[in-house]
């Protein structure tokens, strides 16, 4: 009875022993320094684990930019508060990024794009895409199925009344998986300050958009020969937009010939242009700048802007050498 | 009980497929098999140590615990088979910390795609599952490397499948009390009715 | 799982486990012996009443011993705790039941590896003092008890016609009773099916 007792304990013992050995004696070998960037990094994160930095959860972009894969700007949800904040960590410049928001190219809502077909499938965005691009008439729109309110981690978008997808720009953190599962491509991410922006993703021009969707853009290029900064150019039937031209005057969107514009101006309706009449002196540079034929008064005499005719783009109180022309200020909506 | 290495190798990834027969590792299982390439890396971290594991814990075994055994016989004759339980979970144990170590300072391109599936695999019952049959089954050394083998294809054809199927069904509207496991169980099941088939084949008792 | 926040009861500790943090159900741990030992309502009484056991007892030594055994080691000591106990176990049924013990085969010693036990005794045991983890114990494995037999219950009577082996079926049905549910296939089922109406009650996705 004693001998099985003492065996036991020494073989378990003996047992425990030489596996611990081997261990302490692998760790010493083999060990590999956990990276104290990497520890630093991670402790700062945010923690979500959306996946919005391209990486698989937070330890994993905490362990790529301790490596110096991933830029430290890399995290949405942080924003460049926490961008800054890694940069001193690793020793490096960041350069200020602006926060983006997700936003949808299309207006094709159900009351305004038909139904190409009774579609009884699966009624997800990726499913219905996979059958001949989706059973709406425009083949560009979203299709509205909610793939992308689905995978929101954030609770920040969803489905309107007609089919579409509202943003909550304030809940939005740019963080990117919508735009990701979008099988359309129709959602982009643009900085958080940009008013103005395209919402139709259609490349085709003319008759074939207008037969399927009253707002989509139609490739007139109007928008593009008025833009007075030369920031949009045609490219594939639809005019894109180069962010550092662009000023958010609103011109395009108000030009738009499609009715209810092509674009969204999340500024809109803009407060109109006023003239303080004692402070005018006549130059009539405003004249000149106004697109919109708003502005009445020869040179010389005090100006006047004809309301219903302005738009709010203010082209004319940057022209304007004495300051009478002023616009009060904007209001942005917060979702779209 | 001596069987044929085919029968003993068929047995292990159709007859008695270690998951959907035999219950085993069902854990990771549901857990791991949501992307095909999740699954892959799973797979192949249990062929790993599903095979040194039963190498190592059948070496202890017959080399102290049996009665009888060449370390131990002459000292106490009645064996210490009751340590078996303790000693290879033990094993097992200190084994998935070793290749962790390993892979992580050697191939670490391997460590990241495998890595964080090693801790599951040690309180995997699976793997201390086929440790114990082994036994049960009195095999020698090849037959229990065969079925080591075997068994982990079998796990690993199962997750590979289901892994496909699971992303499919993510496409898929299901309602809310079903989504998650309730539709992972009931796949599951049809997909164990389709092993089902092999019960018996080839005179191989489940 | 975070240890037990300051000023719970212990009805409270006890009672979570029984239905709002079931382990079973609603925790998915330890799922292997559920689906492979409720064939029947005995097997799984059997099989809750040897995990009930070895999870009071390793909670009870393990919150016993909390204070000297050190952080770094502590799971491979957790782990030979409850291997003896599941040791223990293991060779009382085979002495007392050994009917049972047949039916039951490896799982018994597979307690050791069961998610259950290792969980709290890693999450409750080993940061609460002894009481605590004796009511914690008892609330998981009656928690653990209460799915299993269920399950059971529904598969003996739907495949058998028979409750803990008394016939309760009418003649007509025990002739023709649906053999499929004492099969893997249908513990799949059954438990989907479980899970799905317990997400429907509580009104939980997954």
């Amino acid at each position: 009875m004693g001998t099985i007792v003492v065996v036991a304990l020494v073989s378990l013992g003996g047992l425990g022993l030489i596996l611990a050995g081997i261990l302490v004696f692998a760790h010493r070998k083999l060990g590999v320094k956990p990276n104290p960037l990497e520890e630093s990094i991670r402790a700062i994160l945010p923690g979500a684990n959306c996946g919005g930095c391209g990486y698989p959860g937070c330890d994993a972009f905490a362990a790529a930019v301790a490596k110096g894969d991933a830029p430290p700007d890399a995290c949405p949800v942080g924003g460049p508060s926490l961008a800054s904040k890694i940069g001193r960590i690793m020793g490096v410049e960041v350069g200020g990024g602006e926060p983006k928001v997700a936003f949808l190219m299309c207006q094709g809502g159900d009351d305004i794009v038909a139904q190409s077909a009774d579609y009884q499938g699966i009624r997800t965005c990726r499913a219905a895409n996979l059958i001949a691009g989706g059973t709406k008439a425009c083949p560009y729109g979203c299709l509205g199925f909610g793939d992308c309110t689905e995978v929101c981690p954030f609770d920040a978008i969803h489905m309107g009344p007609n089919g579409l997808p509202i943003v909550d720009r304030s809940k939005c953190t740019g963080c990117g998986i919508c735009v990701r599962t979008c099988p359309k491509n129709v959602l982009r991410l643009i900085p958080i300050s940009k008013e103005v922006f395209l919402a139709c993703n259609s490349f085709d021009k003319g008759k074939a958009v207008r037969e399927v969707c009253s707002k989509g853009c139609h490739a007139c290029s109007i928008c593009v020969k008025m833009c007075p900064y030369g920031a949009l150019e045609m490219v594939s039937n639809l005019p894109v937009m180069d962010l550092s031209k662009c000023t958010d005057c609103g011109i395009c969107y108000a030009k738009c010939p499609v009715k209810g514009s092509s674009y969204i101006d999340f500024a809109a309706p803009r407060p109109k242009a006023e003239i303080e009449p004692s402070k005018c002196e006549g130059s009539h540079k405003c004249v000149a700048v106004c697109k919109f034929k708003a502005i009445e008064g020869e040179e010389g005499e005090i100006h006047k802007i004809i309301e219903d005719k302005c738009v709010g783009c203010g082209e004319c109180v940057k022209a304007c050498p004495t300051g009478a022309c002023t616009q009060p200020a904007k209001v942005k909506a917060l979702v779209a | 009980m001596s069987q044929g290495l085919l029968a003993i190798l068929f047995g292990a990834i159709f007859v008695n497929n270690i998951l959907l027969m035999r219950f085993l590792g069902l854990c990771p299982f549901f857990g791991v098999s949501t992307r095909f390439s999740t699954a892959i890396g799973m797979s192949s971290a249990v062929l790993f140590v599903m095979t040194f594991a039963t190498w190592i814990t059948w070496g202890i075994y017959q080399l102290v615990l049996v009665p009888g055994s060449v370390l131990l016989g002459g000292i106490l004759p009645q064996g210490l088979v009751f340590l078996r339980t303790v000693s290879f979970i033990l094993v097992i144990a200190a084994l998935v910390q070793l290749v962790e170590m390993f892979l992580k300072k050697t191939v670490p391109v391997l460590y990241s795609a495998l890595g964080i599936y090693l801790p599951l695999i040690t309180t995997n019952c699976a793997i201390l599952g086929v440790a114990f049959l082994v036994i049960d089954n009195k095999f020698g050394f090849l037959q229990g490397t065969i079925f080591a083998i075997g068994t982990a294809f079998g796990f690993g054809l199962v997750m590979i499948l289901f892994a496909a199927l699971r992303e499919r069904l993510e496409l898929a509207p299901i309602s809310k009390s079903f989504r998650g496991y309730p539709i992972a169980f009931i796949a599951a099941a049809l997909v164990s009715i389709a092993f089902l088939g092999f019960t018996n084949m080839f005179g191989i008792s489940p | 799982m975070s240890p037990k926040p300051k000023g719970e009861s212990g009805w409270k500790i006890f009672s979570k486990g029984i239905i709002l943090e079931n382990p079973v159900l609603i925790l998915m741990l330890g799922l292997c012996p559920v689906l492979a030992t409720s064939t029947t309502a005995r097997d799984a009484a059997g099989m809750s009443a040897a995990v009930l056991f070895v999870l009071l007892m390793s909670n009870i030594v393990v919150s016993l011993f909390r204070k000297i055994i050190p952080n770094e080691v502590r799971i491979p000591v957790f782990i030979v705790i409850i291997a003896t106990f599941v040791t223990i176990a293991d060779y009382t049924m085979q002495a007392y039941q050994p009917g049972l013990y047949k039916v039951l085969g490896i799982f018994v010693p597979l307690i050791v590896v069961n998610c259950i036990v290792l969980g709290r005794a890693e999450g409750f045991a080993y940061h609460n003092g002894v009481w605590p983890s004796i009511l914690d114990a008892l609330g998981k494995a009656i928690g653990f008890a209460l799915a299993i037999v269920i399950m059971g219950s529904i598969r003996e009577i739907l495949s058998k016609g028979t409750w803990f082996t008394l016939k309760i079926a009418p003649e007509a049905f025990q002739k023709n009773a649906v053999l499929f549910f004492g099969l893997p296939p249908g513990a799949f089922l059954v438990i989907g099916l479980l899970k799905a109406g317990i997400n429907k009650i509580f009104k939980r996705e997954g």
